[in-house]
Order: structure tokens, then sequence, then C-alpha cells
């Protein structure tokens, strides 16, 4: 029934405003629906004003007699540039919600190894690849395996919980809980890995409890040193955790899972410097696993250490729960700017992660401030922004992601794109230098094909073997959409990660003219450009594709059938 | 400003080549408001994206073929051996970053070291490194000593 709503909720998405009372108990939530109302009728007057521009276009857009006609997910993520990565959970790990979170914006399926079990989680794999197979001129969705890390934390808890020497207070394996005795784990295994009679040490001994007893999924204790319980604390079983490496057993079972199943990226839990992400690369390079390994930025000892931590990695999650128990909630966001900025610089990805829509765990629609936690990472410019809580155990996943898709996108839409440093760098070298290198000229040709595409007004159709160009262009943040044509799968689902890319897989012939025809007729049929429309066409990187050595070229091209 | 603290490091330190102090620092984006901390972390920045398109130079080499094994051999190791001094100089950036001044010098001399290990390797194997190997060895060099001189300006 509740699948039914959202069905329907996503149809009435596309024809008119939204309509979300809020309950009445909660008067607040009309205040935020209202100004999400207002933000979904702008989006969707500019939708149906561009297409009464196109009538045609329109009439097919939403024709379901025609199967020739990608999903509106497809055409929407062609126009949403910041991607959306959503945490797979009970809530959504069937094949029905997989494919509707998939059409209604997501573009990483997450899959957060603290909770489930193998199982689950091959199952979750073997549906996304399923729709992959499905879809391979729309959305592509690529495949993040979460460890746990070292790590047990304590949920969240909306005050902090006094303990008291002798009191009862107990943890519980339940997600989302917090009472005056009780509160959640991150780990199920929690349950397993404590006994009777071990003694809890919270953030290293500045609380702890006994083990009294344990139940199927809570953990009863009492309290030797009392104290406050705040959000997100460590737990440590005293003897037996303080000393775990930085991936743990279970760790590298999880990722041993990952190789098999070819996941895409790793988020690492709760790397403190680069020596973790060394260690976990020159396992995947011995078992020629090509994955790319993604930091999650979480913890107080990582921070001095960031730089070299996103150097050795591809890319970074900004986990700001976890940053926010351990330093002061204050410099979050100054620490989300420099993470995003750090990873900007080094033109690694960078994603920014929990507490985006907390609320809509429970609550259908989002809060203001929820809405302008999205809009600010978007015009930070991260590549990606995720979904929790909200997509694997919330009661409104697809409105989740709804409201992300919507949000992001009316934020890019009024965002400025200045040209960036790092293309001023280039030309600065470059006007010192008679002989160009590789390095500086794609770093050249990539600021110069944005700039001529935003001025245009053109989307962007870049091959890659190797994917290094898109990735560049995606630096750049050009205006318009990148459509970047490998031939390798590999590269595709890695390039679903970045902001403004649409990754296609379609195989080049030695023929360069031929091999342009059918990457332009494959968009004229997928509706992602009409007929008519200037395309700005790339060829530069670092492997040779039709071209001679040091030839660059940057064409500007009409799409004709 | 980088013309300002490019020439003080300069007169500290002979082996500053001022007019590439001034270019490289001037150029990046945090430096317009930096004070002298800033700039030393700007000059290891320098260094990193320096290292990184050291990597990208060599491997769009190897995406050709060398002319002889050896030159193949010696541009592999050289890979290795900048993707290592890109990590050296953002450990240097981070030790700076801290305020750890010494192990900031240290990382920049340790990124310089390694960038000079890939002009050994070349000259093992009696192969003159490509124009782009060599300008890049040659400005890591020099942008260690930059970033190392502006740190030891920290008052």
């Amino acid at each position: 029934m509740a699948a039914a709503a959202e069905i329907g909720g996503f149809t009435a998405a596309a024809l008119r405003p939204l309509a979300h009372p809020a309950p009445a108990a909660a008067p607040r939530r009309a205040v935020a629906a209202q100004s999400l109302r207002t933000t979904a009728t702008e989006t969707l007057t500019a939708d149906l004003a561009a297409s009464t521009a196109n009538g045609a276009v329109h009439a097919q857009m939403y024709s379901e007699a025609s199967s020739e006609i990608p999903s509106q997910a497809a055409i929407a993520n062609s126009r949403r540039k910041t991607k959306i990565v959503c945490t797979i959970g009970p809530s959504t790990n069937t094949r029905e919600m997989i494919w509707k979170l998939a059409e209604t914006g997501m573009n990483v399926a997450r899959l957060n190894m603290s909770h489930g079990d193998h199982q689950s989680h091959q199952k979750v794999i073997n549906l996304v690849k399923e729709y992959n197979a499905q879809n391979t001129d729309g959305n592509v969705i690529a495949i993040m395996l979460d460890t746990k890390g070292p790590e047990v934390r304590s949920g969240d808890v909306p005050e902090p919980i006094m303990l008291s020497e002798g009191q009862e207070f107990n943890f519980t394996i339940k997600r989302g809980v917090s009472t005056e005795d009780t509160v959640s784990v991150n780990y199920d295994d929690f349950i397993n890995d404590v006994e009777a009679g071990d003694i809890l040490l919270v953030d290293g001994g500045m609380m702890s409890l006994a083990v009294k007893s344990k139940t199927a999924d809570t953990v009863k204790c009492e309290v030797v040193d009392g104290g406050e319980l705040k959000s997100r604390r460590h737990l440590n079983v005293r003897g037996k955790s303080a000393t775990l490496p930085s991936i743990t057993e279970k760790d590298w079972e999880d990722i041993k899972f990952g190789v098999e199943n070819g996941v895409d990226f790793y988020a690492v839990s709760f790397v403190k410097d680069a020596k973790v992400i060394h260690e976990l690369k020159d396992y995947l390079k011995g078992v020629n696993a090509d994955i790319h390994v993604i930091p999650k930025i979480e913890s107080a000892d990582s921070i001095p250490n960031l730089q070299s931590i996103i150097a050795a990695s591809d890319g970074a999650m900004v986990a700001r729960g976890d940053l926010g128990a351990e330093l002061p909630i204050e410099d979050v966001p100054l620490l989300q700017a420099e993470i995003v900025q750090t990873c900007r610089n080094m033109e690694k990805p960078v994603i920014v992660a929990t507490n985006m829509l907390e609320s809509m765990i429970d609550h259908p629609t989002p809060t203001r401030a929820e809405v302008s936690d999205i809009a600010i990472a978007v015009r930070e410019g991260a590549d990606a922004i995720m979904l929790s809580g909200e997509t694997a155990h919330g009661k409104y996943p697809l409105k989740a992601v709804k409201v992300m898709h919507t949000v992001a996108l009316r934020t890019e839409s009024s965002i400025y794109n200045p040209t960036t440093s790092p293309s001023v760098i280039a030309s600065a070298q470059g006007l010192q230098n008679e002989e160009f290198s590789p390095s500086q000229l794609s770093k050249m040709f990539g600021s110069h094909a944005t700039m001529m595409a935003n001025t245009l007004r053109t989307p962007i159709i870049v091959f890659t073997q190797t994917g290094s160009m898109a990735v560049l262009l995606s630096h750049y943040r050009p205006s318009s959409t990148i459509f970047a044509f490998t031939n390798e799968e590999r590269v595709k689902l890695r390039l679903a990660l970045y902001q403004g890319v649409i990754p296609i897989h379609m195989e080049f012939s030695d023929d360069a003219e031929e091999t342009f025809s059918r990457a332009i007729s494959s968009l004229l049929k997928a509706q992602y450009v009409k007929k008519g429309d200037y395309v700005t066409l790339v060829q530069s990187g670092v492997t040779s594709i039709w071209r001679e050595e040091s030839t660059h070229n940057i064409q500007v091209r009409r799409a004709q059938v | 400003t980088p013309e300002t603290t490019c020439a003080a490091a300069a007169a500290r330190d002979r082996r500053v080549d001022y007019g590439f102090c001034v270019s490289r620092l001037s150029h990046h984006h945090d430096s317009p408001d930096a004070d002298t901390w800033g700039l030393a972390k700007v000059a290891a920045d320098v260094g990193v994206a320096t290292a990184g398109d050291a990597v990208y130079d060599i491997k769009a080499l190897l995406a050709k073929p060398p002319p002889d094994a050896q030159a193949r051999a010696a541009l592999e190791q050289c890979q290795r051996l900048y993707d290592a001094a890109e990590m050296a100089f953002a450990e240097a950036y981070d030790g700076i970053n801290r305020r750890d001044y010494a192990a900031g010098k240290g990382k920049a001399a340790e990124a310089a070291a390694l960038a000079r290990r890939c002009d050994d390797a070349f000259a093992r194997a009696a192969v003159r490194p490509p124009p782009q190997v060599a300008r890049w060895g040659e400005e890591s060099s020099k942008i260690a000593v930059v970033c190392t001189a502006i740190t030891d300006l920290i008052g």
C-alpha cells in the first residue's frame, strides 16, 4: 500500500505540484512542506515550460506506450549533476524498491557492512547488477561497500543521558533507539562480541558498565562509573578491542566479499592516516581488483592527516555525524568545507554524508534546515550527497531521494560556474614552457572545453578508456552534462559517482567518425539531445584514441540523425 | 604576499629560485590572503600537484610503447617514485598544518629525494629521461626548497 502511494506520488510529481499534508501533531512540518512545495512547483513549472517549448518532445516524454522512451529517471538524472548515494537496508532491499530508488534518482547503492550479512548484501548486489544489465542507455548504479571499521559506537541521542553508578542501562542492536535506559549501537554483531561479566568502556573509560545479561538484541548492563552519555560514543570491551587494527578481521572478510562481487568502491571507516589506505590498496593490487578506495573522514585523528589521507585515496566521504561527536559541533561546517575543497584541489570525488534528511526517517517531509544543508553541499561542489538511515530503514525512502533530487537540481540551476584555479596554474606553467606536457595539455583542454560548452550552452561528449578526461572535465564543473563514452564497463560504473558525468558504455571502432556518429545517435535515441542541437566533442586524455601523439581536439558539432 | 615571502625566502636560502617561487605560489587559489604559514602550505600543495602531474605524464608515456625495455622499466619505477613523492608532499602539508614544522620540512626533503631517484633510474639505464619527466624532477626539487625555506620563515 505504501509502495502504491509512492508510485502515485512519483507520477504526480511529473504533472502537478506534490501535495503532502503534514500530520496535525507536527505543525512545523506544514511550514517545511510549504517551502518544499514551493521549490517543487518552481522546478516543475520550469520543466513544463521547457517541455511546452518542445511540444512533441513533451508528448513523447510521457508516453507510456513507447518502449524506446527512457525512464523519467534517466531524463531527470541527465539534468541533475550532483550524485545521490543511497544506503540499502530493510526498507529498500527488494527488487521493487531497488528499481524505484534507481528511477527516483539513486546513482550509487551503498552497502553498510555494520548491518546485515553477506547473504543479504549479495542479494542487493545481484539486484543492482540486474538493473544495470537492463538499463544500458539510462541510469547506471555503482556499488559502494562500506566497511564497519574497528569502532563500535552508541547511537544518536537527542540530549545527553546521565548515567549513575549502580543504574541499569541497556545497549540494543535495534536501530534508532534512544530512551532513558536504552540506546542503539551501530553494529549488529555487538550482541555476539560481549558476554556477561565483560566491562564496557565508554570513550576509553570515562564511563564503564558491567554486562549483566543478554537477550537476542539487547545487552543489559549496570553502570560502574557514571557520567554523561552523548551521541556516538566509543564502546570498547575491556581487554578485547583496544588494540584492534584499522582493518579488522571482519573488515577483511567484507573486503574479500567485495572483491568477489566486483564492487566499485570501498568506503573505509575510521581512517586515521594514510597507512591503512596504502595497506588496502596494496591488497587490491595484489588480487588484481580495480576498486576505488574512499576513506570516511569521521574521527578527530584523521583531521591532522587530511592531505595525506586524500592524496593516498581515490576520493573521500565527509562523515559528519561522527565528526560532530568527536570535535566541537560548530567546527563541522568548516571541516566539511575544508574536506570538500581539499578533494576538489586534488581532482578527487567527495561525498557529503550523515543526517542530511535525518528527520525523514520518520517524517514524510524535510525540515528547512535539512533542505539548506543539501543546498550547501551542492554549492560547495560535492560530487555526491548521501542518504543513510533515510533509505536503509526509514519510513519514506523514496520521498527522501526525491527531495534530495529536487533540492540538488534546483540549487544547481542557480550556481555560477567560474573558472577554477587549477586551469590558471596549468596556463601559467604553459606560458613558461614551449613544450607542453600531457598533463598540462589535458588540463588546458579540459578548461577550454568547459568554457566552450558553457559559452555555447552545449553538452560535452568525451571518449575515454580510463575515465581520466571525464574526471578532469567534471572537476571543472561545466554547466551542462558530460556524456562520457567508454569501452570499459568498469570505468563506466566508476564514473557514476562523479558530478555531472553520465557514463555510457560503447565499443569504439577504428573509424573515429563512425564512432562519433554512433555516440550522437545514441544520445538522440535516449532523448539526451535533440536533432539540431549542438554538442562539444572532446578528444584528449592519457591514451590516444584516433589521434596522433600530441594532437588534441575540441569540436562543436550539430546532432544529426 | 608571495613576492615578499619569496624574496625573504631567497634571502635566507640562496637555493630558492625567486621567479619560480612567485609564479607557482601567486597562482594558487589560497595565496591571495595567506600569511607565511599559509604560503608554506601552498608550497606543499603545489608540490602535491607537481608530483601528480608527473604521475599523469608518466602514465601517458607508458600508454605508448617506450623505445626499449630499459626505458619502460625506468618509467615504471619513476611512476612509483612520484606516487610516493606526492604522498610525501601531502604529508609535508599535514605536518606544516599541524605546526610540526620539522616533520613538514623532513617530508618535503623526502619528496625531493624521491624525485631525484627517478633521474637516477634513467641514469642507471643509460637512457635520457623524457623532457617532461626531467622538468617535473627539477620543479619538484625547486618547490621542496621553497617549501622548506618558507617554513623556516614562520615566526
